[in-house]
Order: structure tokens, then sequence, then C-alpha cells
């Protein structure tokens, strides 16, 4: 059998300069699934899935409750009898619609689905409620072998925030959490934050008209799982230190900067992977001063579980040449700068965003000029479209308090999240000074 | 360092975007084809310690190392591999005597004798293995000078100054800011600024 991942460790450059001074190395850290998804048999895993529905009053504003039923039809229409999915809906109070035990009954799922707005629960938005609801339903198929997963779809700011970052925190070694914002008025941190700390996805949804095809997208994605339990183990040198780290694909964010131990060593852990699609972290790393000699960096190691197949590794060490030869220095490799320029960008655009909360509106523009810049450089006309549209808000409002400005602020956060893969040929002329 | 073009914030070397304000900083040529890691070149035999900046600058990079497996087991130590070649003092010994003199921002008449070949200017830190012959650790009272900060290299009966890639940069008579790796001739009188601390070279000859 074929292997069935590959592993990488990259560096900005295999050439670092010696000089009195502190270097900067950009190290990429990628894992690639192969095969189709589903582990050894080629057959799809088995799904223990709650679908967690926001019913709030603002859920009839823009025909968002119609789209989730017909979203939740397709996904009944879509399970095999070995799938165990639940549906949950939540305002004040949160009720189980349908249980693990009926959602193989395509008539019930439907009745109940469409009978959720005569749900006596209230107009409020109380999420917790309802994730903890869908956790207890995940709990009763709870299994290694299940791809074991929360579905929260929400269109405003919940109460009680902490308990839903609680619920995931207790939880996110077994479960993981995907979630969705609908509109403008839900908290898109939190929603980031709760999908992130258990490696599942964050979605925007501008047009409630996209629902149903956001449903098809986390479905898809749950089919290609291929492989389980992904981890990254980095061991450090001596002297090196971490700045920060960014997930790098399939999605950028920031991972912030780890407490490295006596050790030196530090694990990322990137739950589950897709068949094909990358699952790297981008670090940025200090490198201390040394003479001209080759230094080993650091070793790496991927520790993942093949479903049906038991446990698998892989490693990879990086290794880099000091030299007092700038020519050398400043050859990169383009691979390495693209998403060195994607997450730059997602940090520019992050930070504008705190300048404006700050009131610094000079500064915000500024930053958002430079990634407008960036994106322009790596011909990312989508993105530049998107930043072009929150720099115009900016400009005009000042703040970004606005319906219209702040869902340009979320479109642009969701796509200069979205790591854009390029084709290996156009990176050749990638990064060339003009 | 790289000074942003666009707001002059100081940024480490290798970084992509300006700290400051996000800035592209200067445009690298990239190797697209680099993206397969090449085979890692084993770390010399131990070698006796050669100080780092006895590499004078057109000195080849360590380039005998052949590629080969690289190295398993323990991390390789921060000494092990260098392979710098000794500057060696070339041509007959000094006909005259440099001094080095603190003149303003630090231990004021505080002076350095220069002795023939490599001078390393900078700060003592056995940590990073930065042993300077002219160690200005107490004439740096705003911490503005790099451990391995610049190289006054004396040899053919000329004196040089060089940055070696410095955070604050080295001056030579108030002029531009050296850019590191060029070596810049000295003669007596002149005046070296070494981050914030002003130093003075006289030459004397031998009677």
């Amino acid at each position: 059998m074929a292997e069935p991942v590959s592993f990488e460790a990259l560096a900005s450059s295999q050439h670092v300069l010696s000089s009195a001074e502190n270097f900067v190395l950009y190290v990429l850290l990628e894992a690639v699934a192969r095969g189709a998804g589903g582990g050894t048999g080629g057959s799809r895993l088995p799904l223990n899935l709650s679908v967690v529905i926001d019913r709030s009053g603002s859920m009839y504003d823009e025909q968002r409750l119609e789209f989730v039923v017909e979203a939740v039809k397709f996904l009944a229409a879509n399970l095999t009898p070995q799938d165990k999915v639940s549906i949950v809906a939540f305002a004040d109070k949160a009720k189980v619609i349908v249980t693990p035990e009926e959602a193989t009954n395509r008539d019930a799922v439907k009745r109940a689905i469409d009978d959720i707005d005569l749900l006596e629960i209230g107009g409020g938005t109380q999420m917790a409620l309802g994730m903890r609801a869908a956790i207890e339903e995940v709990k009763k198929n709870l299994d290694s072998s299940r791809l074991n997963r929360v579905l929260v779809l929400t269109d405003g700011q919940t109460y009680e925030e902490t308990s839903c970052i609680d619920l995931v925190q207790q939880n996110r070694d077994k479960i993981s959490f995907s979630t969705m914002g609908v509109g403008v008025e839900f908290n898109e941190k939190l929603l980031q934050r709760l999908a992130q700390d258990s490696n599942g996805k964050y979605h925007f949804i501008g047009n409630p008209g996209d629902i149903p095809a956001i449903f098809d997208d986390e479905l898809q994605g749950l089919r290609a799982v291929s492989l389980r339990n992904v981890r990254i183990d980095v061991t450090l040198a001596q002297g090196v230190q971490v700045r920060e780290t960014f997930r790098a694909s399939p999605e950028i964010y920031a991972m912030g900067a780890p407490i490295i131990g006596d050790d030196r060593k530090i694990s990322y852990e990137l739950g589950d992977l897709e068949a094909g699609v990358p699952g790297s972290v981008l670090l940025t790393l200090v490198l201390p001063p040394r003479k001209p000699g080759t230094v080993r960096m650091l070793q790496s190691g991927l520790h993942f579980d093949v479903p049906g197949a038991g446990e698998g590794s892989a490693s990879c060490d990086l290794t880099v040449e000091y030299t007092l030869d700038r020519t050398l220095t400043s050859k990169r490799n383009g691979r390495v700068m693209n998403l060195v320029d994607q997450v730059s960008i997602a940090k520019l655009q992050a930070r504008a965003e705190e300048e404006l909360k700050a009131g610094n509106v000079d500064r915000a523009t500024r930053l958002l000029g430079n990634a407008i810049q960036g994106t322009q450089r790596m011909g990312n006309s989508k993105a530049t479209q998107a930043l072009a549209g929150l720099l115009d808000q900016v400009k005009k409002t000042q703040t970004l308090q606005t319906k219209a400005a702040k869902t340009t602020l979320l479109q642009a956060q969701a796509v200069v999240r979205k790591t854009q893969m390029l084709d290996p040929d156009a990176l050749k002329d990638f990064g060339k000074p003009e | 360092m790289i000074k942003c073009s666009e707001c002059s914030y100081e940024n480490m070397d290798g970084l992509d975007y300006c700290d400051g304000c996000g800035a592209k900083l200067n445009a690298a040529a990239t190797d697209a084809s680099a993206s397969a890691p090449a085979a890692a070149p084993a770390p010399e035999a131990p070698k006796p310690e050669a100080p780092a900046e006895a590499a004078a600058p057109e000195a080849p990079a360590a380039e005998t190392a052949k590629p080969a497996e690289a190295p398993t087991g323990e991390l390789a130590p921060a000494s092990a591999p260098a392979a710098a070649p000794a500057a060696a003092p070339s041509g007959a010994p000094m006909a005259f005597k440099a001094t080095l003199k603190v003149i303003r921002g630090g231990r004021k008449d505080q002076e350095f004798p220069l002795e023939d070949g490599n001078n390393l200017v900078g700060r003592w830190d056995p940590d990073t293995g930065s042993f300077p012959e002219v160690d200005l650790d107490a004439d740096d009272p705003e911490a503005k000078i790099s451990r391995k900060h610049a190289l006054i290299r004396i040899a053919d009966g000329k004196i040089t100054v060089e940055d070696i890639g410095s955070l604050n940069g080295t001056y030579v008579n108030r002029g531009a800011r050296l850019t590191p790796g060029t070596a810049v001739e000295l003669k007596t009188g002149d005046e070296v600024i070494i981050g914030k601390t002003f130093l003075k070279l006289t030459v004397d000859p031998i009677s």
C-alpha cells in the first residue's frame, strides 16, 4: 500500500545570514493525505453528527429559516443507515427535534423540520443550551471510528459566550465543532474560535441562499476525511525561538506563540485531514547568530490515525546553512513565500480591524492599503476586490458599524482566511523583483 | 536588519513584511525550484574554536561539506559545523600602532589597542560566542551595540572597518550608514560611531 500521507518541512530559504544579529526564517510544515477518503476500504466513515439550529426571532429575516429547512432536508436525503444524525433547535431554550434513531426516517425528519417554527422555545439566542443538547446526542453514539461533529448555525449574539467556549474545550478531544454565521449580527470571533479550538470549520454566510451549499460543503468535507487526529511535533534546535505560528491551510488563522519547555518540543494538533487538502502550519522562527556552517534547525514528526488501519507516522528534518553571502540568503522558496504572503495579508487585515476598533482610522487605512498591494502582487483579484471594498467602507464610515460595512468586513475576512492553493507553475514568476 | 522604506521601522533580517506598518520589505529573489529540501551536508569534524569574526566576507563560506545524510540523534551543537577559515594576517608585522578611544557615549578616554588581523567590535556575551577584542559592553548605556557589531581589520598596512549586520549601524565621520559586509578604509583621526558610542582612531608609527 502506498504511503497514506506526504509530509514536508520547507524553509523560506536554505541559507541564513551569518551575522551578529538574529535572523527570521519561515518554516512550512505540511501534511497531505492521499487517497479518496474514508480509510483503507475506500468507503467513507460513518457520521455521528448533531446539527444545532438557531430559531431566534431574527431567523425569520431574509428567509433564513426557510433555507435552513431546505438544507436539513438535503442532509437527511444524503445519509446512509450507518450515519447517526440528530437535530437541535434553540432560542431561549433548546430542544432535540430529531434524535439519531429518527434521522434515517426521512418523513420524520421532514415533519420535525417543517414544524420548527411551531416550537415553543422563545425567541432569544441561548447557543450554549443548544450546543449542550447536541453534545449529549453525539455522546450517545460516540465512537472513535465515527466522525463525531456538532454543526452550529446562528445569526445572533448569544448570551453566555464563555459557556460555549467551555463546552468546546471540554469535548474537543472527541468532538469537533463547525460553526456557521448568517448575516452580520453574530459574533464572528466566537464562532471562529469554537471551530479553531476543535479543528472544525467556520463559515460566514452572507447570503442565506448559500446555506444549503454550505451544508453540502460540510458534508463533502466529512466524507473526504482520510486521516484522523493528525498532530505535528516539533523539536527546535538550541537557541531557536518561535515568534508566531499560523495555521496556513486549508484556512489561515493564528495559533499563537507557544510556550516552549526545556525539552524544546511543541505540538500542533491539526485534527482530521481530508484527502488531497493540505494541512499545514507556518512557523516564524527567530534563529540565533551563528558562524557559517550547516545546522539542523528542527526535527518534526507527523502522527496520525488511519481509519481501520491503526496509527502511522512520518518525520522530516530541516537543515539550513549559515553563510555570509547575501545573494544566497535572498533566494527564497516560492511555495513558502507564497504562504508567508497570504498569512501576512490575513494579519494585516486583522490588525487593521484592531486599529479601527481603537479609533486609529489612518493606521487602519494604511494597513489595508498595504494588504491590497500584497493581494495585487499575488494576482488574487478576489481578495483585492474584497479588501478594496472594505477600505472604501472604512474611509466612508470611519468605523464599521453599518450593516453594509460589517458585511464587507466579514466577506473580506472570509476571503483572506481561505488559503489559495497555487498551481506550482504559477509560482515560477512569483516574488521576482519588479 | 532591514529598514522599512515606508515607516523606517527596523525589522529583523529575513522578515518579509514590516512589523511596523505591514509594507512589503525588499523584494527577494524567489527560487521556485527550491521546494524540495536539499540533502543535508554532514557537519565538519570538530575543529578548534575559530572565532566567527575571523571569517572575512571575501572568504568562501564553508563549502567543504558534501551532501550526505543528515545527522541523527542529538541536535547539532551550535558550534560544531562551523568551519570559518581564520583570516591570516599577511605581510610584514604592523609598522604602526593603532588605538581606538571612546570619545563620547561611554567611558570617555577608554582605549582599545588594535591588533593585526581582525578586531571584533561588539559586546561580550559568552552565551552566543561573542568575545570581542573591542568589548564595548561597558560603553553602551543604551544597549545600541550588537554583540557582533563591526569588524576592524588591519592587513597589508591598511585599516578597514566593516559593519557585520548590526542592528543600529556603524558610521564613519558621520557619513552614511555603512552597508553591512562592505569594508571601508580608515585613517588616523577618523571617528567611528558604533551604535551610539563615538570612537576615534589614532595611528602612530612605531619608532
